[in-house]
């Protein structure tokens, strides 16, 4: 396929901004600012968030999984830290504590992202190291390794790019410390099998290529 | 080169360019972890003789030599399969070992902080970038994890209308168990007698046979890798990321 100079600067502008939204869908769920990661990066038509084990499919159960749960854990966190921390935490608010004692950071690397020729859609794969500190009721934070893929099939709308499509592929989730190749508390489920030494490395989805329109190629 | 200069079909062009290479390290890197190690020097690299590709103890020099390479970690890979089937009989009694292929390993190399540059002939590139990788591998002690942190540098040759890896360096500085310091002694996990024979599995010799990167010790000075490519109108111009005899 060949552009003009016209076209090949607009689809420079487009790949750009596909490349930011991920990144800006990571560091706003690393802020636990779920209501904000998913109003501006989401599109509410047809989207489907698909994990080792589960498919969730919608915009409503999409937000609700991402959100409501993400919120709603985020409070129960911050009742574990007033009770293992009352020094620091005892009396705060949610809001002046938000978050407090964890840290979900899924990095952005090794990016292959194929924009349509129609510039419609686009789609990308990732892979993410994650170090994410969770908060055990009875312990407090732990510190985990949880490295993944990502795929992810993008829209634009009238207000810029939206994940539309997106796949987390899950190879290991394991205490920091831990050898994960003994260790793995990421779970298999019918889409995709975590690491474990008896299984053969998982593609889970294709890697994107090269397309015309979305219709002519597969979905994630 | 003075991007004033250049046309906005120039400079939009050359961007296309960098993508394509970005998009090339991505595919390399995924093929690693799906243990495509049977195609990738087919794949990815230069039909081109003299290709070579640095690893820690040395170089690999021309086709021959870097195809042997990739062929002798397939065939680690079939042999380790074998191994883990007699070793879990309960769980891979009856599956076809080329179903196993691949089965324990499990090699990421992520690939951050990038410094791509292009000529300005558009002929060649050059790339490096740092790898934070995993790796599990069956070993002598069966399937155990590493960090596996590295650098790629890589130059770039346009063929037949494609980018092709032309030289590569991958320099890994540190390989440490999971779960131990690398700034402490490791700790290696006890043999196992149904994995020994993986002990005496080398891969094959360098051609060059010579350290371009120790490990990290406390006691070593800083590791050198290689630097990062500055701008270059082309490749005689600038320095290589491939093997240079010393004269």
């Amino acid at each position: 396929m060949s552009y003009t100079a016209e076209q090949l600067a607009s689809r420079i502008r487009n790949i750009r901004a596909v490349e930011n939204v991920m990144s800006k869908y990571a560091f706003l769920t690393y802020y636990k600012r779920y209501y904000e990661a998913v109003e501006k990066y989401w599109t509410d038509q047809n989207t489907t968030l698909t994990t080792n084990d589960q498919k969730i499919e919608g915009y409503a159960a999409v937000r609700g999984f991402l959100v409501d749960k993400g919120e709603e854990q985020t409070r129960k966190d911050n009742d574990v830290m007033r009770r293992l921390y009352p020094d620091e935490f005892a009396g705060k608010k949610d809001s002046e504590m938000w978050g407090a004692g964890s840290a979900m950071v899924h990095t952005i690397t090794t990016p292959v992202i194929e924009l349509a020729e129609d510039e419609k859609t686009a789609k990308g794969m990732f892979y993410s190291l994650g170090s994410c500190t969770e908060i055990d009721r009875s312990k407090g934070p732990k510190a985990y390794w949880v490295w993944e893929k990502y795929a992810v099939d993008f829209v634009r709308e009238a207000d810029g790019w939206k994940i539309w499509h997106m796949v987390t592929m899950t190879d290991f989730k394991t205490p920091v410390g831990e050898n994960w190749a003994n260790v793995n508390l990421a779970p298999t489920g019918a889409y995709y099998a975590a690491y474990t030494p008896e299984i053969t490395p998982q593609a889970g989805v294709p890697v994107p290529k090269p397309y015309g329109t979305f219709s002519e190629t597969f979905s994630y | 080169m003075n991007k004033a200069n250049l046309s906005a079909e120039e400079l939009v062009g050359r961007w296309e360019e960098r993508r394509e290479i970005k998009n090339l390290m991505g595919r390399y890197a995924v093929s690693f972890l799906l243990k495509k190690e049977a195609s990738m020097f087919a794949d990815f690299w230069a039909a081109r003789e003299d290709v070579c590709m640095g690893l820690n103890d040395g170089w690999y020099v021309g086709r021959e030599a870097i195809a042997n390479w990739f062929a002798a970690i397939d065939r680690a890979t079939a042999l380790k399969a074998e191994l883990l089937k007699a070793d879990l009989p309960d769980k891979l009694e009856g599956q076809d070992l080329k179903d196993l292929y691949g089965i324990g390993d499990f090699d990421v190399k992520p690939l951050g902080t990038p410094v791509i540059e292009l000529a300005d002939d558009l002929k060649t590139a050059k790339g490096i970038w740092y790898s934070q990788g995993s790796k599990a591998d069956v070993t002598e002690s069966g399937p155990v994890s590493y960090w596996t942190f590295g650098v790629f540098a890589v130059d770039f040759v346009r063929e037949d209308e494609q980018w092709k890896i032309w030289h590569l360096q991958y320099l890994e500085n540190i390989k440490t168990l999971c779960g131990q310091s690398w700034a402490e002694p490791e700790k290696p996990f006890p043999e196992l007698e149904a994995f020994a024979v993986l002990k005496d599995l080398k891969l094959p010799e360098p051609t060059e046979k010579v350290t371009l990167m120790e490990y990290y010790s406390p006691k070593k000075p800083m590791a050198r890798f290689p630097l990062p490519p500055v701008p270059y109108d082309t490749f005689v111009n600038t320095f290589s990321y491939g093997y240079e005899k010393e004269v």
